[in-house]
């Protein structure tokens, strides 16, 4: 399932002089992240990066970048607001 | 079968998620209000019809993603979808990468935090163009598997990977037009993919 869409992306991942663990480990990166992959998938690509530095050094930025867009999107939700739902779920429940 | 009088209790834990979706779907306070409210109300109505003890995250979800799509999306004008045909992979790492952890002590992260602000990157997120960001929103802010979005959004599990992959491009390459826009950055230096970099 997860490697349907690899296929499409194996030209753009990788310059050539990377080597073919290279290259299929950054194929699966975000699936990876995305915790994803099959647990063998996983430990194998696990294993490349860490003696791979330069995979390594990929990875946690992209790791790192989902989190601060995670961060970055988080909302306080108006006091307000929840009120108006929990006033509105009660009414419901009044006129049921 | 779910019991109607714990919805409330089950429900509210989920609201700032849901608010913090239904922001970036609508980009507009107002609206995220009410499609939030009105989400609950039909979870509400319908929550006899949920499955106790299945995905109740995912439901609300769902009921909240059906509800901008039917109810919302055609206020909406059409997103820039600029072509991310020639955006390649790892873009923003193989620009910024050098940049970060080049600080002693400091992680990539807080590299990133400084240099991406949360005006920025719900700009970057918004801007996307829909059918790519909500994946990436369920994905990277939500946290939702693969198979979930693609319940939620009632697509293939293939075509959810597709989209986030170039969704995910796209967001990037805004990003990094943001930050050179703003001169925030020295001369690209492109970073190391991959091993056998040296020789380059």
């Amino acid at each position: 399932m997860v490697s349907d869409m690899t296929s499409e992306n194996t030209d753009s991942v990788a310059p050539e002089h990377c080597d073919d663990e290279c290259q299929k480990a950054l194929r699966e990166l975000y699936t990876y992240l995305d915790g994803q992959l099959t647990l063998e998938r996983r430990t194998t690509i696990k294993a490349h990066i860490e003696y791979c530095s330069p995979c390594m050094e990929s990875f946690s930025f992209e790791a790192e970048l989902k989190q601060v867009v995670a961060l970055r999107c988080q909302e306080q939700v108006p006091e307000a607001l929840r009120l108006k739902v929990f006033e509105a779920i009660q009414w419901e429940v009044r006129g049921d | 079968m779910a019991n109607q009088a714990t919805f409330a209790d089950d429900s509210m834990p989920l609201m700032s998620g849901l608010y913090s979706a239904a922001l970036r779907m609508t980009r507009n306070p107002a609206d995220a209000e009410d499609l939030v409210q009105e989400t609950y109300l039909k979870a509400y109505r319908a929550y006899e019809r949920f499955e106790a003890g299945t995905n109740l995250k995912a439901w609300m979800y769902r009921i909240l993603t059906n509800s901008y799509i039917n109810e919302y999306r055609k206020k909406q004008r059409r997103p820039d979808e600029s072509d991310i045909d020639d955006v390649e992979d790892l873009y923003l790492y193989r620009r910024i990468g050098g940049l970060t952890g080049s600080t002693l002590g400091r992680s990539a992260e807080d590299e990133l935090m400084d240099l991406f602000g949360e005006a920025e990157v719900k700009d970057a997120v918004e801007g996307l163009a829909e059918h790519y960001r909500l994946p990436v929103l369920l994905a990277d802010v939500e946290g939702f598997a693969y198979k979930e979005i693609a319940e939620i959004l009632d697509i293939p599990i293939g075509t959810v990977m597709s989209r986030l992959h170039r969704g995910r491009k796209q967001l990037q390459k805004r990003l990094y037009d943001f930050a050179e826009a703003r001169r925030l950055l020295p001369d690209p230096e492109p970073a190391c993919v991959g091993a056998d970099c040296d020789g380059e």
